[in-house]
């Protein structure tokens, strides 16, 4: 049954209310089996709540959540041998050593004897524990007691990984750990991630949910996003010669490119300048050939600059803000439209 | 009930290896073992008219009062206040299962502890060999009276760490619930045997749930099945309520 499951999760229409607060609101979205997603929002976005709603933690008042095709809230049972979930903060009872812990964990999740034995020497192997099996949790630090609740997370070998903030206080040399070791579930089982390390979810994730105040703001890849949000790139430029008449030779390459910033240097006669432009090679190209070719400014470096993911995040965040604030009565998340194509700029400050 | 054993283990385990448990079974067996000898120091005085063992289980619910909230109050409370609970859940376990090993382990801590305090008796007849220092009768009743009252004052430490996130407020709530139970009902059964008649419903139903009563029967040898009904539905119910609190209290 579950192979003719199209998803791992489908989330249609979820509503959460806590008294008068809106949690969130007609959440709607699906993982295909093996993908890794990453679930992004500002902090009170509905993160957790969407997260918790998924484990059978707690209900939706409106709404379905599936997970492999089960009903959560009718299998709740069923569901929870399909998934592993580290919470947000990741608690850990600070009494037990790793390996007990890890074997209890094992038990409760209706695992056995050698299977999880050697699960467990798996587990610990890929999150660089074994050395710290016999360590009591309280006395480990942040690191050791995230990468425990990822191998809790991971032990059974369940089909869907539901992570809250897994990276979460780490050392730099700890995240290239977790990343490598979220990309080598790709393909093997389907992850969702919510994180506020922005660049983490880019390299990891196939796709990306952006969700703010309850409504999710924007789906896809990180690259679609950056289609839909912020389709300009920026080019950075240092040029010799004088600023003045620099605007119109720019403005001569394309008519599209417009400058951000104009850093000169007195006594050296140097420009740094910033500009916003269409995403594409050929302005590249257009303007080394035409800066080559002109006798009063000499082209230096350049290097050109995408979108990353913490400037779509802000812009969708933003301009869902922007328009919850015209219209306060809204209800519905539907898509947003690259109607009004914001500049870097802004965004990015 | 696939993971009752699992999660009864993990408990039992966790309270063998801390420490608390040992300082607690410490100052217990010190106040037990004083109130034994203020007993048998009394019987040094004076002729006393009820058998030591007697008098010493009539004492038990100065203890009780103290001992249960500390047994449970960490039970459910502490859990959910770290954020275990949540964690736990997600598991295949059900709150049924969850609730029952904890009661299981905390009641096995509770029975242990006062079988320990056998040890009194069993001194005393060392040195002197009366046949009335081991009534069997007085010992088998009223330590079956432990047993059985253990079960409902444990559930009831149980249900008061279901209701709450702090250790403190579930402490104070179940000494708060087993003073009225024991030494409320008490009081309200000697006013009842002045303004009522014994047929009356009311004094009835205080006089099944007098728990200073039940005891007195049972450490006289008396094994009446009634306060054995009684204590165990009563412990159905709290913990069948510690189990909503726990699966409503997300």
């Amino acid at each position: 049954m579950e192979d003719s499951v199209e998803y791992s999760i489908e989330v249609k229409n979820l509503t959460k209310q806590y008294g008068r607060i809106t949690a969130i609101q007609d959440i709607s979205f699906s993982l295909k089996k093996g993908e890794i997603v990453g679930f992004l929002g500002p902090n009170g976005a509905g993160k957790s709540t969407t997260m918790k709603i998924l484990t059978g933690l707690i209900t939706a008042n409106s709404g379905s959540a599936y997970i492999c095709g089960i009903p959560v809230a009718t299998h709740p049972e069923e569901i929870k041998r399909k998934i592993g979930y580290m919470p947000e903060n990741n608690p850990l009872p600070t009494d037990m050593r790793v390996g007990e812990y890890l074997k209890f964990r094992g038990k409760l999740k209706e695992m056995k004897g050698r299977n999880l034995r050697k699960r467990i020497e798996y587990v610990l192997e890929l999150c660089d524990l074994a050395r710290a099996r016999k360590r009591v949790i309280g006395g480990l630090s942040k690191g050791y007691r995230q990468r425990i609740g990822i191998a809790e997370a991971i032990l059974s070998e369940p089909e869907v990984i539901i992570m809250d903030e897994p990276t979460i206080g780490l050392d730099p040399h700890q995240i290239l750990k977790i990343r490598d070791l979220i990309s080598s579930l790709k393909g093997r089982m389907s992850v969702i991630i919510s994180s506020h390390i922005l660049p983490e979810i880019e390299l990891t994730c196939d796709r990306v949910i952006i969700i703010n105040r309850g409504y999710v703001v924007a789906s896809g890849t990180p690259s679609e996003l950056r289609q839909e949000f912020l389709p300009e790139c920026a080019y950075h430029l240092e040029i010799s010669g004088s600023s003045e008449g620099l605007d119109t030779e720019i403005k001569s390459v394309s008519p599209k490119l417009s400058i951000r910033s104009n850093e000169s240097f007195p006594g050296t006669a140097t420009n740094r300048v910033t500009l916003n432009g269409p995403s594409n090679r050929e302005i590249g190209e257009q303007l080394i050939t035409h800066f080559s070719g002109l006798p009063n400014f000499k082209l230096r470096s350049m290097h050109s600059q995408e979108a990353t993911l913490e400037d779509i995040f802000l812009a969708a965040t933003k301009r869902s803000w922007e328009i919850q604030a015209n219209d306060p009565d809204r209800l519905t998340a539907t898509p947003f439209r690259k109607d009004k194509p914001q500049p870097v700029s802004e965004e990015a400050e | 009930m696939k993971h009752f054993f699992t999660l009864l283990k993990h408990e039992l385990r966790r309270i063998l290896l801390s420490p608390t448990t040992y300082l607690a079974s410490f100052f217990f067996l010190l106040v037990m073992g004083l109130i034994y000898q203020l007993i048998l120091e009394d019987y040094n005085r004076a002729p006393q008219e009820m058998l030591p063992s007697n008098i010493f289980l009539n004492m038990f619910f100065i203890p009780v009062v103290f001992l249960v909230p500390l047994l449970t109050m960490r039970s459910i409370a502490e859990e959910r206040r770290m954020g275990l609970m949540d964690s736990l859940l997600t598991t295949p376990i059900n709150s049924i299962e969850l609730v029952a090993g904890k009661f299981v382990a905390a009641y096995l801590l509770y029975v242990g502890l006062y079988l320990l305090t056998l040890a009194y008796p069993a001194i005393t007849y060392y040195y002197f060999p009366d046949e009335r220092v081991l009534d069997k009768a007085s010992l088998i009743g009223g330590y079956s009276f432990i047993c059985g009252s253990g079960l409902l004052f444990i559930s009831i430490g149980i249900l008061a760490s279901a209701l709450s996130r702090s250790q403190l407020v579930a402490g104070i709530f179940s000494f708060s619930m087993l003073f009225g139970l024991i030494v409320g009902t008490n009081a309200l059964a000697n006013q009842a045997d002045l303004f009522l008649n014994d047929y009356d419903a009311v004094k009835v139903i205080i006089d099944y749930s007098h728990v200073l009563e039940h005891v007195k029967d049972f450490s006289r040898g008396v094994i009446d099945t009634r306060p054995i009904i009684f204590y165990l539905s009563g412990t159905m119910l709290m913990l069948s309520l510690a189990v909503l609190a726990v699966d409503h209290k997300r």
